[in-house]
């Protein structure tokens, strides 16, 4: 019996995954064992399918066991889990990771429930379940919630929770510079390094309220930390990516700028529009010199496509296109029209500029 | 798999240049940090035309929207008149230079009343101008922002607030989203012929969630619901025939996921949705679902070479 794939078959699943190939094909069958994986769009759709079918589980069994509900709706949610896991040989396929991560955390919040326990004590429950179903899954995102719901845990003050989440993003850091027989185990650590600082960021920015903008023209040294840590592991972040050659570390960077720029919205005393246009222009300007001085690659950098699929327009890039098109609002001295008034075209358009 | 013939020389040296890092593309970081540079100008610009009307004034507001709307064409007409391949900053400014159109042609409207009642010509303008825009500079980005402003001039609004409060909830607002996914495949079909569907995918993506958009409209409303299943149930067939035929995945899970949930807003309304009935019913929707979605993502996945 297989409780998962190991560590060659996870290598030639992330392959096939990668080439766009599937893993039954004859050169990749007989590597990655017949584990069956989903790409992202199925695997969401059937990750939110395993959700809606928990859920319904849990309202059958409130009718039919009331008070031990959650308990069947976890051991039954678990169970088909693992049938479609070690059974079906499902493996990063969306619906058994919804079925086990909501078993668990069920079976969790029952013995927590149970036992009266705090509110911090019920977050290490979570934490504890998450990290149960991201080790068996192999998930980066369970593992990752599962850091999140122990920082909770400890119930820091939000600086102190703020600080705890960029040390744990700098060891993720660290960790993710070794190479690791499974694909799974270093993408754990690269999500790390990713939500973690911008978590750190929202925790340690909170304490002030995050839509209340601090004047750090007047702010006292414990404030300016916020920013400070932001731009301090951006830098850190940055300079990795860069030495290393990989692309997580530059994305947390430019996460943490975002997040710093966001922080220090008041200091230059502007006001909301000109910030904007003038913080899109800023962009522009460092992207497209970037953009010119890699066109010809320099020790090994460039700006180009070094893949033909990274040069396709997906389905998100699409959808970013049209939610950038500015909606018409119906001119104000005009009659009002209902939707649906019969007349062709524009009774229902409706947003803002 | 080099060995096996299962990778041809070029991506397999390719694959390992990348593996070893000896080339190393920041060219999804740079579209990201131009997609955010996008977002935040038009953002701003938006604010100020609200904010600053009376200020500013129109003629001076239009004049240097539309100065700087044409300005963010030139590096795509320079890169067409050298017929060399468009950059990542091109291209993002081609979309930049776009949405200051609209917003100018917009904020003129708002001013003028050019159109009068029909103001809303305004947007079936700029679908035409976009529209050819995108198959000048062959953009994709561009064609979206063409088939956003179609739709809204057919009422059919993209902002996800009509979608929250269920705007669409209505027979009219239905039925005009199914007739804005009927004039995309019109379009799409003469592109097909005239344009060896080089946009093929933009107009059947947009197509296909206008459409089931309409049909999960009909329905949320007690008076339409047996149409909306009707509906839903007939454009599966077309998204999942379209799966089937081009080999993308995401037509499938539209063909799925749509009725499955279409189906359980109207077994939640009648059944109401806390009672055994109801939660068994779409406990057998949602793995009725899971299946066939499954499924066709073996089948799918047998056809990949």
């Amino acid at each position: 019996m297989t409780f998962r794939p190991t560590a060659s078959e996870e290598r030639w699943l992330a392959l096939a995954r990668r080439l766009h190939r599937s893993s039954g094909s004859p050169v990749l069958a007989e590597h990655a064992g017949a584990w069956r994986t989903a790409n992202f769009w199925s695997l969401f759709a059937l990750f939110i399918l395993g959700l809606v079918a928990v859920v319904m589980i849990e309202i059958i069994g409130s009718h039919l066991w009331r008070g031990a509900a959650t308990i069947i709706a976890g051991v039954v949610s678990l169970a088909a889990a693992e049938w479609l896991i070690i059974g079906r040989r499902h493996f990063g396929f969306g619906i058994e990771e919804s079925l086990e991560v909501a078993g668990i955390t069920m079976l969790a919040y029952e013995l927590w429930s149970r036992l009266h326990a705090s509110e911090t004590i019920g977050f290490g429950f979570l934490g504890t379940a998450l990290a149960i179903a991201g080790s068996r899954l192999l998930s980066p995102v369970f593992m990752t919630l599962s850091a999140l719901a122990f920082v909770m845990a400890l119930d820091a003050p939000p600086l102190g929770a703020g600080l705890v989440c960029y040390a744990i993003a700098l060891l993720g850091l660290i960790a993710s510079n070794r190479n690791y027989r499974r694909p799974s185990y270093a993408l754990m650590f690269e999500y790390l390094v990713i939500v973690m600082p911008v978590a750190g960021y929202l925790w340690s920015a909170s304490r002030s309220g995050l839509l209340t903008a601090t004047d750090y023209r007047h702010a006292t040294l414990s404030q300016w930390l916020v920013p400070t840590c932001s731009l301090a592991f951006a830098g850190i972040a940055l300079a990795s990516g860069l030495r290393r050659r990989t692309h997580v570390p530059i994305i947390a960077g430019m996460l943490c700028v975002a997040c710093s720029a966001f922080e220090l919205r008041k200091l230059t005393g502007l006001s909301l529009e000109v910030r904007l246009i003038a913080w899109g222009c800023i962009l522009l300007l460092i992207s497209t010199s970037l953009e010119r001085y890699l066109w010809a690659p320099r020790r090994g950098f460039t700006s180009r496509p070094v893949r033909e699929d990274m040069r396709s327009s997906d389905v998100l890039e699409m959808a970013g296109s049209a939610l950038l098109t500015p909606a018409t609002q119906q001119p104000e001295a005009m009659p009002s029209m209902e939707g649906g008034g019969g007349q062709f075209g524009g009774g229902g358009a409706g947003g803002q500029y | 798999m080099r060995a096996a013939g299962a990778l041809d020389d070029a991506s397999a040296s390719g694959m390992i240049a990348v593996e070893q890092r000896t080339v190393f593309s920041l060219y999804e970081e740079l579209r990201a940090a131009l997609y955010a540079a996008v977002a935040l100008v038009v953002t701003g610009v938006g604010i100020l035309v609200k904010e600053h009307l009376d200020r500013i004034g129109p003629l001076t507001l239009m004049a240097a929207l539309a100065v700087a709307g044409a300005t963010c064409y030139v590096p795509a007409i320079r890169a067409q008149s050298r017929t060399t391949p468009r950059s990542a900053v091109a291209e993002y400014l081609l979309l930049l230079g776009a949405l200051l159109i609209s917003a100018d042609v917009g904020y003129a409207e708002s001013q003028f009343h050019w159109f009068g009642a029909n103001w809303s010509r305004q947007l079936l303008i700029l679908a035409a101008l976009h529209g050819f825009t995108a198959y000048v500079f062959d953009s994709r980005l561009i064609l979206s922002v063409a088939l956003t402003s179609l739709a809204g001039w057919l009422g059919v609004a993209p902002l996800p607030g009509s979608i929250a409060t269920w705007h669409f909830g209505t027979g009219a607002l239905g039925l005009r989203a199914l007739l804005c996914a009927a004039v995309i495949l019109l379009w799409r079909a003469i592109d097909r012929r005239l344009n060896a569907a080089r946009f093929r995918e933009v107009f059947e993506h947009f197509a296909a969630n206008v459409a089931f958009w309409g049909a999960l409209g009909w329905c949320t409303d007690a008076h339409d619901r047996l149409i909306g299943v009707l509906a839903l149930f007939a454009l599966a067939t077309f998204a999942i025939r379209s799966a089937l035929r081009s080999g993308i995945e995401l037509f499938a899970v539209y063909g799925v996921g749509y009725p499955a949930l279409g189906l359980s807003i109207v077994v939640g309304q009648i059944l109401e949705l806390p009672s055994l009935s109801g939660a068994i019913a779409i406990l057998v929707i949602v793995l009725a679902a899971t299946v066939v979605l499954r499924q066709f993502h073996e089948r799918l996945k047998e056809a990949q070479p």
